[in-house]
């Protein structure tokens, strides 16, 4: 065996963007984002790794199951690979991890719950594609995500859902149309802590109204993050000027619904009566929502659009970074980041510009 | 005074409907107290209002404001020679013929029981803005691009000549008995010492007007060229605040501030000579009685030379604004400097720090302009740059100018004119020197003439008790002016203030307008006020009403200071203070940027924060926002 991690926790210097082959596009942005600067913590989790993949596949001949069962299918019948992709992902998902991978998985799950041992500890399980880039990523495993996992049983089963995922039939007809091997194509998987958020939503790196750059835009409501990302309330929403962390525009919002976890999901529910008109963020939370946006724009180099989520049980209070992808609206590298103004001007002297002004 | 009774009917465009809108009276129409009665016959004819029928027409067509950022009291009759007077022409020149600002032609003044108001005269005629546009482009920018020659090589050298010259002027402490024997011998005519009076005298007040020529030469230019820079910044960064804007200029190595340094630089070295240095600094004796004790020792000595070093120009410092003869100055009244001494050795014995940290404001003033920086695309990039290249070239004007005209160039010229006091009272015509301030400047050659003309009548000639009697009487007006509160506003104000000028440097907008008129009219809701967030940070503490210079030591530890305005002979106290609110001044005016330059969190222009809040209430300032809270009264009343 090489030193190639099993599973490597999204705080290890190793999950980053540069290890994509091993824990995939997902959790290598995620061990990315933890590199942005101290404050930026995205909710604590590993990445089951490539490796862990293929250990797998080769300890238990999967491999070479899975090998043949595609050299007898006819690729142009849908129905044959139908039945395939049914059969390899059925034998996927009832292979059991040899020993040593188990532990492993165990080892890694024991630490995550350290992280915090006084609540249960339920986790997301997505699968995480080593090939997100490319125009059509699902030949590389669907973006399959399993929430509220508790037990350690079931972490083990959804880690194997997710791979399984690798051999929909769409994934294997389009590596068959475009030329992919089937076994150079791997899976990684994320197990990530759920956040409880108290409240969530999502924040631009820079004014969406008029890319002004030196201002962070945060939109916030109460509990998870999918009423403001899905548009189905119109949320808090606050401008702060980076440089001073002056809140130069706020404007609070009648917050009628908010979505909360479910045991199967997640649900809408009505906003109580009391909270409705509260900001559902405080001052100081907004100046600390706007260092992590400006240390995660830094470490990016180019304006970001970050979801994120506040955690708060009793006196515990944390920020988590949830994804933060490059703002597109603005982001474009040969027009002006600052559009409000004409570009193509040359400076004017002083004086000119005065005349300008004056009247 | 309250707001007239009389309105004026406003047409409302969209609604067409009338709305009442208040005015301010009119300068005929207001009430003074019967003990200022003959006030006008003070001051020079051309301040006083309605004049004529024509001219009270004119001027009821203006809308006049009371100049409270250059003072808030009443300014004696001579002190108008160095502010209304030297104003009325330096100011409105500037603007109107010298750099031909478009459309600020000038300023007219008048002036009510000693009280300074201002009016703007605006160019609104196309072609005359066009002719200006191009005579202000080719001369403002020769301006700003050679501003480090013409300050350093012109200016600072000319207006120290102009105080090295007053300096020099020779002024008898009493005319001769008998002319002296060269008089006879070289043939140079009958009375040269009282020609040499009368000639020194009027060089004095050319000189006088020479230095305030020179006060605003580059002032309107440093204004605007902080105005520009506000405005690419507010182009480039849709709501940035005044008070970013206001971080990126500060920390400004100004001469202004000097003062405050060179007491700084005083205080260690007291520290660190040891000895008995630091006991008499902090004992309560008078500054006479520490000079003596200090003399007594070797360690004392060695700090009494460096204090004496010091003194000139630094210890110039007027006290108050720099406008009142009578408020002194730190050279003539070494108690502020002492005083400010006393508490820097013991913020110093005690590891508290001394105040106004330079390289860390500088520092964290660096930090701010790259960030915004960085989120700018190069061509953006190299317009800001520009744009605060000129800015902070030229910006350090609006501060150094102070210390040299105001502080430095006022003190030499009240010291000079006590002088000629004493001369006076040495002759008989008047009690004490400083009655001369209470006379004009014509007044006041005639009064020099006649003290020639009484001399040269002889021994035992009659002495006239006429300017004595006129200085008594004028004394009682000028103290009973100090007890009156003006109106804020004279006449009809424009539906909005447009003028930039007007808006940066006295705080004059719509808004300001609109909350004096409510305030003079209900004054119902007193435990809010608004002025400019000039100086970041929130903080609550108990407030300290200060509305004397002489007083600024009663400041406690923690307090909030309320003050009419605050300026730089305060900042030795400032580390004291919490929060500052003023009465007066916009977001560039003298007392925002020493408020910044402290790192002092500041509500500047509220108009009224010292008659709305006592010492002693509990009061909460937003140096963002502006806003101010009266949280509890220290009375109820």
């Amino acid at each position: 065996m090489s030193d190639t991690p099993y599973t490597l926790h999204f705080d290890a210097e190793e999950c980053n963007k540069q290890r994509v082959q091993l824990v995939g596009g997902k959790n290598a942005s995620l061990g990315e984002l933890m590199a942005a600067g101290d404050a930026v913590q995205v909710p604590p989790g590993f990445a089951v790794t490539t490796a862990f993949y293929e250990a797998f596949l080769d300890d238990q001949n999967l491999g070479e199951y899975i090998e043949d069962r595609l050299a007898e299918v006819d690729f142009d019948d849908d129905t044959a690979v139908a039945m395939a992709s049914e059969e390899i992902r059925t034998r996927i998902q009832d292979a059991s991890f040899p020993v040593f991978l188990d532990a492993e998985l165990e080892a890694a799950w024991g630490r995550l719950r350290e992280t915090n041992p006084s609540t249960e500890l339920q986790v997301a399980v997505r699968s995480s594609a080593t090939a997100e880039d490319l125009p059509d990523a699902s030949f590389a495993g669907q973006q399959d995500t399993y929430l509220n996992v508790s037990e350690l049983e079931q972490v083990k089963q959804r880690t194997k859902d997710c791979m399984a995922s690798l051999f929909t039939a769409r994934a294997i007809t389009y590596r068959e149309e475009n030329g992919f091997a089937h076994d150079e194509v791997l899976i990684s998987v994320g197990i990530q802590k759920m956040v409880e958020a108290r409240s969530s939503g999502v924040m631009f790196t820079l004014n969406p109204a008029n890319g002004d750059r030196s201002k962070v835009r945060i939109e916030s409501n109460w509990g998870l993050g999918e009423s403001v990302v899905s548009g189905k309330v119109t949320p808090d929403s606050f401008l702060v000027d980076k440089p001073v962390y002056k809140i130069v525009d706020r404007n609070i919002t009648e917050k009628k619904v908010m979505t909360v976890p479910t045991d199967t999901g997640i649900e809408e529910l009505s906003v109580d009566e009391e909270r409705k008109d509260v900001p559902s963020l405080t001052a100081n939370e907004i100046i600390d929502l706007t260092d992590i946006a400006k240390d995660i724009e830094q470490h990016y180099g180019e304006p970001q659009d970050i979801e994120w989520a506040i955690a708060e049980t009793n006196d515990e209070k944390q920020i988590y970074v949830l994804q933060s992808r490059p703002e597109t609206t603005w982001n474009t590298d040969n027009e002006s980041a600052s559009p409000q103004i004409d570009s193509g001007r040359k400076t004017q002297s002083t004086a000119a510009s005065i005349l300008d002004r004056l009247y | 005074m309250g707001v007239d009774d009389s309105t004026t009917a406003v047409e409302d465009g969209d609604q067409r409907e009338c709305v009442e809108r208040n005015r301010f009276p009119h300068a005929g129409e207001l009430e003074l107290p019967d003990e200022l009665a003959g006030w006008e016959k003070m001051y020079p004819e051309f301040f006083l209002f309605e004049l004529s029928d024509d001219r009270r027409d004119y001027e009821q067509d203006q809308f006049w404001f009371w100049d409270k950022k250059d003072s808030t009291e009443p300014i004696m009759p001579w002190d108008m020679t160095i502010s209304a007077q030297a104003w009325q022409i330096a100011m409105a020149q500037n603007t109107s013929r010298v750099f031909a600002i478009p459309p600020s032609m000038s300023v007219d003044i008048r002036v009510v029981a000693g009280y300074v108001y201002f009016s703007g005269i605006q160019v609104t005629d196309d072609e005359l803005l066009q002719e200006r546009a191009e005579i202000f482009e080719e001369r403002s920018e020769y301006y700003y691009e050679n501003y480090d020659a013409l300050y350093n090589g012109t200016w600072l050298p000319a207006v120290k000549e102009i105080g090295n010259e007053i300096q020099s002027l020779a002024v008898p402490e009493k005319l001769p008995d008998y002319v002296s024997e060269d008089v006879i011998t070289e043939a140079k005519g009958q009375s040269t010492q009282t020609l040499q009076v009368i000639q020194n005298y009027n060089r004095l007040t050319e000189l006088a007007l020479e230095g305030w020529q020179r006060h605003f030469e580059f002032l309107y230019l440093a204004y605007l060229a902080y105005m520009q820079f506000t405005e690419t910044s507010r182009d480039l960064f849709p709501d940035i605040s005044d008070d970013a804007i206001g971080k990126m200029v500060s920390a400004v190595e100004a001469d202004v501030f000097r003062p405050d340094q060179e007491l700084d630089k005083l205080a260690r070295k007291a520290v660190e000579l040891g000895g008995d240095v630091p006991a008499i600094l902090k004992s309560d004796l008078k500054p006479d009685e520490k000079i003596e004790q200090l003399r007594a020792s070797e360690t004392g000595q060695a700090f009494m030379d460096l204090f004496e070093e010091a003194k000139d120009p630094w210890f110039y410092m007027t006290y108050g604004d720099g406008f009142h003869s009578y408020k002194g100055s730190w050279i003539d009244d070494l108690a502020a400097p002492f005083n400010h001494l006393q508490t820097k050795v013991e913020r110093l014995e005690s590891g508290d720090s001394l105040g106004r940290d330079f390289d860390k404001l500088q520092a964290e003033r660096d930090a701010i302009v790259d960030e915004y920086r960085q989120y700018l695309n190069p061509d953006d990039r190299e317009q800001f740059d520009h744009a605060y290249e000129t800015c902070m070239s030229i910006y350090e004007y609006a501060e150094n100018h102070q210390f040299w005209i105001e502080n430095w160039l006022h003190t030499i010229v009240f010291r000079k004119m006590r002088e000629f006091g004493e001369l006076v009272v040495t002759h008989g015509l008047l009690e004490e020197p400083d009655d001369i301030f209470l006379f004009d400047r014509f007044e006041v050659a005639q009064l020099l003439e006649e003290t020639c003309e009484t001399w040269a009548l002889g021994e035992g000639a009659f002495v006239t008790e006429r300017w004595k009697d006129r200085a008594a009487n004028r004394r009682e007006i000028f103290e009973a002016a100090r007890e009156w509160d003006p109106s804020p506003a004279l006449g009809e104000p424009p539906e909005t203030v447009s003028d930039p000028l007007m808006q940066m440097l006295w705080g004059i907008t719509t808004e300001k307008i609109n909350d004096w008129l409510d305030v003079e009219s209900d004054n119902d809701d007193e435990s809010r006020l608004d002025g400019f967030g000039s100086s970041s940070g929130q903080v609550e503490g108990r407030a300290r009403v200060v509305t004397d210079a002489k007083d600024i030591s009663e400041l406690a530890e923690d307090e909030i200071l309320v003050a009419p305005l605050t300026d730089p002979a305060w900042a030795p106290v400032f580390p004291r203070a919490k929060g500052a609110i003023t009465d007066d001044g916009g977001i560039t005016s003298h007392a925002a940027i020493v408020c910044r330059e402290y790192g002092l969190p500041a509500v500047t222009g509220t108009g009224h924060a010292t008659s709305v809040i006592e010492t002693g209430d509990l009061v909460r300032l937003d140096g963002q926002s502006g806003e101010v809270e009266i949280l509890e009264k220290a009375t109820q009343s």
